[in-house]
């Protein structure tokens, strides 16, 4: 099935393809013709029906020289018309004597050796193949040189030694060409190979399951040592100078790295030591990390927020107990395993950082108080609260800091700190179509739409600072918790009506609270009122549902009366609406906001005018009034000059059921 | 003026850092009144006056207007070459310190016809680098520089610049430019500029520019207002 090629000289696939060209599933494809064969082995002549293989042997280098001797056209170096070849047509007188013979042969011979161009013989190609056969000599001696010298490659012996005399070259030719032979190193060659490999495997499974017993004390500790450098190395920037290894503590994403003051020393122990892992295992390590001195404690930021009162203690403390950390036993420290050694300090890097970058901020600050004193930062919030950051600094041992501060403020510090640092110095270059600037702040074309400088001043951000960023974060928590407090005030102190409040938005500095009041057993009269308090960094401020907007700023009582303000509202609007769709009333007077000439608050005046006829100081009406008292706003209600009732004393445990209960009353 | 809320506090609840909040029905900005911001371009009338700086100065201070900066306008001249004089006309290019960030050109054509008015343009400031670049067309005519600098006053909704136009070092003439802020719009910045002038320069009253003087409701653009100068520095250049 296999066509032979021209010559016997072996097989081939695809060209004609196998089948003569056209495949199993009847197509015709032209294929590609790929030979495969060995590098080295011999062609095979012909493969008899038996199985036996027949070799066509390689030319030797009498053969190669006699095939290359026969392309020589010797006609044209000789010369068809000499004597030589044809001694009839020379002239009698010419005809060559025996003794002028040998002469001109000499002359003949030295005539071929003028025509031949001397830089190209017919040996180049010869020359060549023996100058490349001698590089390869060469590569060969290389590689007896590497074997020899060092351990990367062990030659292995696979067959006797067969020494090439002039007797025995018949046995040594015999030997390469028998096929035993080849079978026979091949095997064994594999077999090394084969060898080498599971040794190496069983190695790497015996290293992962964690045994080292069988393996020798030194190459345990090379292997740890090893192992603890990659650990390290996918942690934390290492470098290595000649023979010098050294890390750096910098967290900063953009800048320079390696500062100095940051750069920690890598060496090896002679003898490793033994530390407890997170479940209390021990574990050895071979590691040994020298962090800068001033890094040698651990320290902790805590954020906090108190009010400014003489009985306050909180605002510095000096406490001995706080200088423990600067007690330092150096060979405990060294005993440390490095990747706690390592995390504390660069923690105590960060914190430090931190606290000098809030420090500087601080004097930069316009019309805010700030002090400075042992560690501890204290900047002025808002009315007589103020805001204390303090670096607190504690022994460089293992365990667990106590916790302080508002773990809300000093999560949002750490994650401003982050994203300052997160902030690219430099602006990437940025292909800009029109204006002829790289300047990113030029994007927004103020040279062709000429801009003025009032408009270039209000578009250019100003950078605010951490400082600044906390302390409005700072100030909002606060305000909302004194939000949320006044709430739930509210709510327990006044049942009537039902007050139901949600989050609708909460941000880091602008909240937004949904209110609702109803009254649910006249929730089909008046529905839900609802009110939007929206907390600020500085004030709060509730939006009514008519649109009116009313300041709290930082008034928990106000925010409280604000509440019952809404709630006298909604009373107002459902006597309104109750008098007149349930009982027939008419409004006269229903102005929420309006205050008299005489400076009374604003009433509801509901009156019955279809079924009385009379006078009109006779006819019966309700009139509601908003108490101006800010301590205790209320409704009172009058109704007409000889019947003034009590309006708590009525049936009715709402507002509602009472008024509906008084036009009840009224009616009969 | 009002002295303040008068809490005693430094930080009161009626404003936040300095600034005061707009809502704050109870509490004022310490310190006086409460300050109109400067706002976007408005509408300007630039006339050329015999007076000198110092006695517009002095009129518009007892007037009532207060001193906020320096001004500069510029404005360079760029000729064609004698191989292309043919081709492509004479170019201004202006520059005011009210849009730093901006250049003006304004192009001269040989026929003032008035149904093909000369290009104008607004840029940035690159233009005059990629200017330098053309010095094989068109070339910096370094006499023909004017400059006009001075002083800048505010006057309640009114911008007052009152400069000195010197040509290479020699005086021409003085220039005020007056910008009424609030509008954009041209016509309806007319009677009150008018007003303004009448008040102040009555005596330009006629001059008022056909920009302002137009009964459509277009938008006023800064080129306008460089327009107005550059007809002042061709008029100052024919004198003497």
């Amino acid at each position: 099935m296999y066509g032979h090629g021209a010559g016997g000289s072996g097989y081939s696939m695809g060209g004609g393809g196998p089948l003569g060209g056209a495949n199993l599933m009847g197509r015709k494809d032209k294929g590609i013709s790929v030979a495969l064969e060995p590098y080295g082995e011999w062609k095979i002549q012909e493969i008899g029906y038996d199985g036996m293989e027949k070799f066509i042997q390689p030319e030797s280098f009498a053969d190669h020289v006699g095939k290359l001797a026969r392309k020589i056209d010797w006609r044209t170096l000789v010369d068809s018309d000499q004597s030589y070849d044809n001694p009839n047509l020379l002239p009698e007188d010419e005809l060559p004597e025996e003794e002028d013979d040998e002469e001109k042969l000499e002359d003949e011979t030295e005539k071929e050796k003028k025509e031949f161009p001397p830089e190209v013989g017919p040996w180049h190609d010869v020359a060549k193949n023996l100058h490349e056969s001698l590089q390869h000599i060469n590569m060969m001696l290389d590689g007896l040189q590497v074997m020899q010298h060092l351990d990367y490659l062990k030659p292995l012996s696979i067959g006797d030694p067969i020494q090439i005399n002039e007797a025995t070259q018949e046995a040594a030719v015999i030997a390469n060409n028998g096929k035993a032979f080849q079978w026979v190193w091949k095997r064994k060659a594999l077999n090394e190979v084969q060898n080498a490999i599971e040794a190496s495997n069983a190695n790497r499974r015996h290293l992962a399951v964690g045994g080292e017993a069988s393996i020798d004390e030194t190459t345990s500790l090379t292997n740890l040592f090893f192992r603890e450098i990659e650990e390290l190395c996918l942690q934390w920037r290492i470098r290595k100078t000649g023979d010098h290894l050294y890390g750096a503590l910098g967290y900063k994403r953009y800048g320079q790295r390696f500062e100095p003051g940051e750069i920690f020393d890598i060496t090896r122990r002679s003898v490793p030591i033994n530390y407890s892992d997170k479940d209390g295992k021990l574990q050895q390590t071979i590691l040994q990390i020298s962090v800068p001195n001033d890094l040698i404690r651990r320290s902790k930021i805590f954020v906090s927020i108190f009010k400014d009162d003489m009985m306050s203690k909180a605002i510095h403390t000096s406490d001995e107990a706080n200088l423990e950390y600067m007690k330092v036993d150096m060979k405990q420290v060294d005993n440390l395993y490095w990747n706690d050694a390592l995390s504390w300090a660069q923690e105590t890097l960060i914190c430090r950082d931190t606290f000098n970058q809030l420090a500087t901020d601080a004097v930069h600050l316009k019309q805010r108080m700030s002090s400075f004193r042992d560690g501890v930062l204290i900047v002025a919030l808002h009315d007589d609260y103020l805001l204390r950051i303090e670096l607190k600094n504690y022994p460089f041992k293992a365990g667990d800091l106590p916790d302080g501060g508002d773990p809300y403020l000093n999560r949002a510090l750490r994650q401003m700190i982050v994203n300052h640092h997160a902030k690219k110095v430099i602006r990437s270059q940025m292909f800009v179509e029109m204006p002829l600037t790289m300047l990113n702040e030029h994007l927004d074309m103020r040279g062709p739409n000429a801009f003025t400088q009032y408009e270039i001043d209000e578009r250019a951000k100003r950078q605010t600072c951490v400082l600044e960023k906390l302390l409005s974060v700072a100030s909002h928590q606060r305000l909302v918790k004194l939000t949320v407090d006044t709430l739930i005030r509210y709510q327990n102190e006044c049942r009537d009506p039902q007050v139901k409040w949600r989050w609708l938005r909460c941000a880091p500095t602008n909240s937004q609270v949904m209110i609702h009041i109803v009254d649910p057993h006249f929730d089909f009269l008046m529905g839900r009122v609802t009110s939007y308090l929206q907390i600020d960094t500085d004030c709060v401020t509730l939006r009514t549902k008519d649109g009116k907007t009313i300041d709290c700023y930082r008034d928990a009582d106000r925010l409280f009366n604000t509440l019952k303000y809404v709630n006298i509202t909604y009373f107002l609007q459902a006597a309104g609406t109750l008098g007149k769709t349930g009982w027939g009333y008419h409004i006269l007077h229903g102005n929420n906001n309006a205050i008299d000439v005489d400076g009374n608050p604003p009433t509801a005046l509901l009156v019955q005018c279809d079924e009385h006829k009379g006078a009109p100081h006779s006819i019966p009406h309700i009139a509601i009034r908003k108490s101006t008292s800010r301590s205790c706003p209320m409704i009172r209600t009058s109704i007409t000059r000889s019947f003034h009732s009590n309006f708590e004393k009525l049936p009715g445990k709402s507002f509602c059921r009472k008024f509906d209960n008084l036009c009840a009353i009224l009616k009969d | 003026m009002d002295e303040g809320c008068g809490c005693g506090r430094v930080l009161c609840a009626g404003e936040v850092n300095g600034r005061v909040r707009r809502e704050a029905s109870v509490h004022r900005h310490k310190g006086g009144e409460r300050k109109i911001p400067p706002e976007v371009m408005g509408v300007s009338w630039v006339i050329e006056t015999e007076r000198s700086q110092n006695s517009i100065e002095q009129l518009i201070e007892s007037g009532g207007g207060t001193k906020i900066g320096l001004f500069v306008v510029d404005s360079s001249t760029y000729r064609p070459v004698d191989q292309l004089a043919n081709n492509i006309g004479q170019l201004n290019v202006l520059h005011h310190s009210n849009f730093p960030e901006s250049t003006f050109s304004l192009a001269v054509t040989a026929t003032n016809d008035p149904k093909q008015p000369p290009p104008k343009s607004i840029s940035d400031r690159g233009f005059d680098l990629i200017l330098s670049k053309l010095s094989g067309a068109l070339q910096m005519d370094s006499s023909g520089k004017f400059d006009a600098s001075g002083t800048e006053y505010s006057f309640k909704d009114f911008r007052v610049r009152v400069g000195t136009v010197t040509q290479g070092g020699s005086v021409k003439g003085v220039v005020v430019e007056i910008e009424y802020t609030p509008t954009w719009v041209a016509n309806q910045a007319s009677m009150m500029l008018s007003e303004f002038i009448n008040m102040f320069f009555p005596e330009q009253t006629a001059s008022k520019p056909e920009i302002i003087t137009k009964p459509t409701s277009d938008l006023y653009t800064a080129l306008d207002t460089l327009n107005q100068y550059q007809q002042i520095f061709n008029r100052l250049r024919k004198k003497a």
